[in-house]
């Protein structure tokens, strides 16, 4: 398999999980009432939930965990890069708005350190029963 | 009956006014005449005033008389242009006259009216002194002595000489026969006979036509036991029906019952049908509203930071208002500086361009000096916006979703997880109460209710329209039994009449056969025996055949011949005699010259014989009929009374009473 550019800049794909991360986007998608795959219905990919583990971190100003090396593997059927994790509106200007640059160290490491936290928390979360709005809010 | 007196008036001999009484004591009655005296005339009166009209004997076709002939020939040239006859009798106790007058009509004034046209008649008749009707007097005397045997009681001279021969004659015979029959009643029987067989024609035609009826009864009987079978197959099929709709409806309420039983059971399995129902409903509502959720997440991934982002946006939105306020008072602050530097300099007021004191300007500048300060105060405060971290343009993206959305939408949802989590605890409630296998019995129950009540809804139905077919049925019936019982009544009226009719007709018609035979048998038994009498020669003997004619025979039965002048006078007044007293009629019998033809034996014998024949008898005699010495003593004692007929003149003749034989001198 060709390995992508744009991947956690040292040309691994799905930036943002390493190991641990895999298993807890796993178990987010497995237990979640929202967040696991239905048929008939539009399905959260693992970008769209990378994203808001992002946002989770920022939200609850999560001590970030160390900088996950990518597991570079296809987790669960689908693959991404920073590109595809920065859609609109962008990931890294929502960390640029909200993270003050002295709170960050570069921005994609900050972000796929934000990722693994979120996913952590996250899996925390569900796995204690926590409500969508409760994990957010 | 019996005649009392006959009065002429100007009838031909009889010119004027002549009477001949009949006494009522003995039968014979003997008027002596020579010819031309009027012996006939009295028959012809009598003729006439019995039926308006006297044949003349001599015609050979039996033509009357006219008026003319019958009026008295004195009194017609006398101009006493009438004749008129009155008869007075009795009978059965009652007495009668009747006088008919036939004289010149008023309109006539011709002076020999000789044609019958001139002249009109009238007829009177008296019954014990009541005067009949026009209409009822012709009626009354045909009843007494019909004018159809009127030969056999008014008997004139050429009656006696040629009935034997008239008899013989086809076509007389046929009248002479049927007077006869009519003299002996026969032909009132066989009028009666006639009018029986026409009645027995009528029903019989009645019964023709209940033939038609039995046709109908028989076919009315036929569909009878045809709607009778139906009748029939229609109670056995009700009969069915309600023994089946019986069990059904014991069946129904057998089932009805084991529902009421099981009754707790339908409702909890309703109620449980129906809590699932409304699962399934919140079941799908929590789908959608969790797929709601996901894309409202989906859309919004950054929807954590919302709220920060809007603090963010907030203060960012803030700063830039308050830069915006600094520049503003800036601007001001430069503006009232410049003002401020240019009274001073001018020494003038901007506001009102009025020269101002140094006191003034001392003023103005040290007002100057603390602008100034504030321009620099400001100046120090203000941060140029663009350079404000973040921008309101770089956030606004991210403040766009609410927390507040998902958490009233996750409420939501919460809401609808309560009322599954409700009412699943609600069917497992129900479910504890009993098993699946009791409500699928409570539904067969339900079907099989619904089945016998749908069999009994039809076997109603069945049963309404048999009853109603039954009804039909014998409502027809009762329709077919009145038919048949008109049929047959009518029939059984109608042949009975017929047959009773026919009966009768049969009856009377065989009594007439045996009355006329019998009759005929009497008029023969007396006739040959009255002709025995009267016969001289022993040996011969009449045969009255069917149609009364009659043959002479010899001792040995054979046919003797043609009779002679005095047999066939003899023959004549044996079949008069046999006729007159077995005739219906009881009239006195009148014969003129009866003996005219006898021999001085036979005319004895007759003499002897004659007041037999009838109850009242008036012979008209000419003296060769009649001998004094040797028939008076005969007669005597029968006599009633004797006139003697004298001629006067050429024309007239009158009425003596007693036997005058010098009158009968010619």
């Amino acid at each position: 398999m060709a390995k992508r550019k744009d991947g956690d800049g040292k040309g691994r794909v799905n930036p943002g999980i390493d190991k641990e991360g895999k298993n807890n986007l796993e178990y987010i998608k497995n237990n979640s009432e929202f967040f696991q795959i239905r048929e008939n219905t539009q399905n959260f990919d693992d970008q769209d939930i990378i994203r808001i583990a992002v946002a989770v971190a920022i939200k609850h100003k999560l001590k970030l965990l160390p900088h996950p090396t990518a597991v570079g593997s296809n987790v669960g059927g689908s693959t991404w890069s920073r590109d595809g994790l920065n859609t609109d509106p962008s990931l890294t200007k929502m960390v640029e708005i909200l993270v003050p640059q002295e709170q960050r160290e570069e921005i994609w490491t900050y972000i796929e350190q934000a990722a693994a936290t979120g996913l952590k928390y996250m899996k925390d979360c569900v796995a204690k029963g926590k409500t969508l709005t409760e994990i957010i809010k | 009956m019996r005649y009392k007196k006959l009065t002429l008036e100007n009838f031909r001999t009889f010119q004027g006014k002549h009477e001949f009484v009949f006494p009522d004591n003995k039968p014979l009655v003997v008027i002596h005449a020579i010819n031309g005296t009027g012996k006939s005339a009295m028959l012809h009166a009598m003729n006439y005033v019995l039926y308006g009209e006297a044949i003349n004997p001599k015609s050979l076709s039996g033509d009357k008389f006219s008026i003319k002939q019958l009026l008295s020939i004195p009194a017609y040239e006398n101009n006493n242009r009438f004749f008129s006859i009155t008869l007075e009798f009795e009978n059965e106790g009652k007495n009668y006259e009747i006088n008919r007058r036939t004289q010149l009509r008023g309109d006539v004034s011709i002076p020999n009216p000789e044609e019958d046209r001139y002249y009109e008649t009238l007829l009177y008749v008296k019954k014990d002194g009541e005067v009949l009707s026009a209409a009822m007097s012709q009626p009354e005397i045909e009843n007494l002595i019909n004018k159809a045997v009127s030969r056999f009681f008014l008997v004139n001279r050429e009656e006696i000489q040629e009935l034997d021969t008239a008899l013989l004659d086809e076509r007389e015979n046929e009248l002479i026969k049927s007077e006869i029959e009519k003299s002996l009643g026969v032909e009132v029987l066989e009028r009666g006979k006639n009018i029986l067989n026409n009645i027995a024609i009528e029903f019989n035609k009645e019964a023709v036509k209940d033939t038609d009826n039995s046709k109908k009864a028989e076919k009315s009987r036929e569909d009878y036991e045809g709607e009778v079978e139906r009748v029939e197959k229609a109670k056995i099929s009700i009969a069915e029906l309600k023994k089946k709709l019986n069990e059904t409806q014991e069946k129904l309420l057998s089932l009805e019952k084991e529902q009421n039983s099981m009754k707790s059971i339908e409702e909890e399995a309703a109620k449980k049908q129906l809590l699932s129902e409304q699962l399934n409903s919140f079941e799908k509502q929590k789908i959608e509203k969790t797929n709601s959720i996901r894309e409202y997440v989906m859309k919004n991934w950054f929807l954590p930071i919302s709220d920060i982002a809007i603090k963010e946006y907030e203060n960012a939105k803030r700063a830039q208002e308050d830069a915006h306020q600094i520049k503003s008072k800036l601007q001001n602050i430069s503006l009232e500086i410049k003002k401020l530097e240019s009274e001073i300099k001018t020494e003038k007021c901007k506001n009102c361009n009025q020269p101002i004191n140094k006191t003034q300007v001392e003023k103005i500048k040290k007002k100057l000096e603390m602008e100034f300060k504030s321009k620099q105060e400001l100046e120090a405060q203000y941060i140029e916006p663009t350079e404000v971290f973040p921008s309101v343009q770089v956030i606004s993206p991210y403040i766009q979703p609410s927390i507040d959305t998902l958490e009233a939408l996750e409420s939501q949802l919460a809401s609808l997880e309560l009322d599954i989590f409700t009412i699943k605890n609600s069917i497992s409630k129900i479910d504890k109460g009993f098993d699946d296998s009791l409500i699928a019995e409570v539904k067969n129950l339900r079907v099989k209710i619904k089945q016998q009540q749908e069999i009994e809804t039809l076997t109603k139905q069945d049963l309404e329209n048999k009853e109603h077919e039954l009804k039909m049925y014998s409502n027809r019936l009762k329709s077919l039994e009145k038919d048949i019982e008109k049929y047959t009544s009518d029939t059984k009226t109608s042949t009975k009449k017929s047959q009773f009719a026919k009966g009768i007709r049969d009856l009377f018609e065989n009594a007439f056969e045996k009355f006329r035979d019998s009759a005929r048998e009497d008029v023969a038994k007396l006739a040959k025996a009255v002709f025995e009498n009267l016969i001289n020669t022993q040996g011969f003997q009449i045969d009255l055949e069917n149609d009364y004619s009659i043959s002479l025979k010899d001792e040995n039965g054979r046919n003797a011949g043609t009779p002679s002048a005095g047999q066939s006078g003899v023959i004549a007044i044996s079949l008069i005699t046999a006729l007159a007293k077995n005739s219906v009629t009881n009239a006195p019998i009148i014969m003129d010259s009866p003996m005219a033809s006898l021999d001085d034996i036979h005319t004895k014998k007759v003499w002897e014989f004659i007041h037999q024949i009838a109850d009242q008898v008036i012979l008209f005699v000419f003296p060769g009929e009649y001998d004094e010495k040797e028939h008076r003593k005969i007669i005597q004692k029968n006599l009633s009374i004797e006139y003697t007929l004298e001629k006067v003149g050429v024309y007239n003749a009158k009425i003596i009473q007693g036997y005058k034989p010098q009158l009968l001198e010619g």
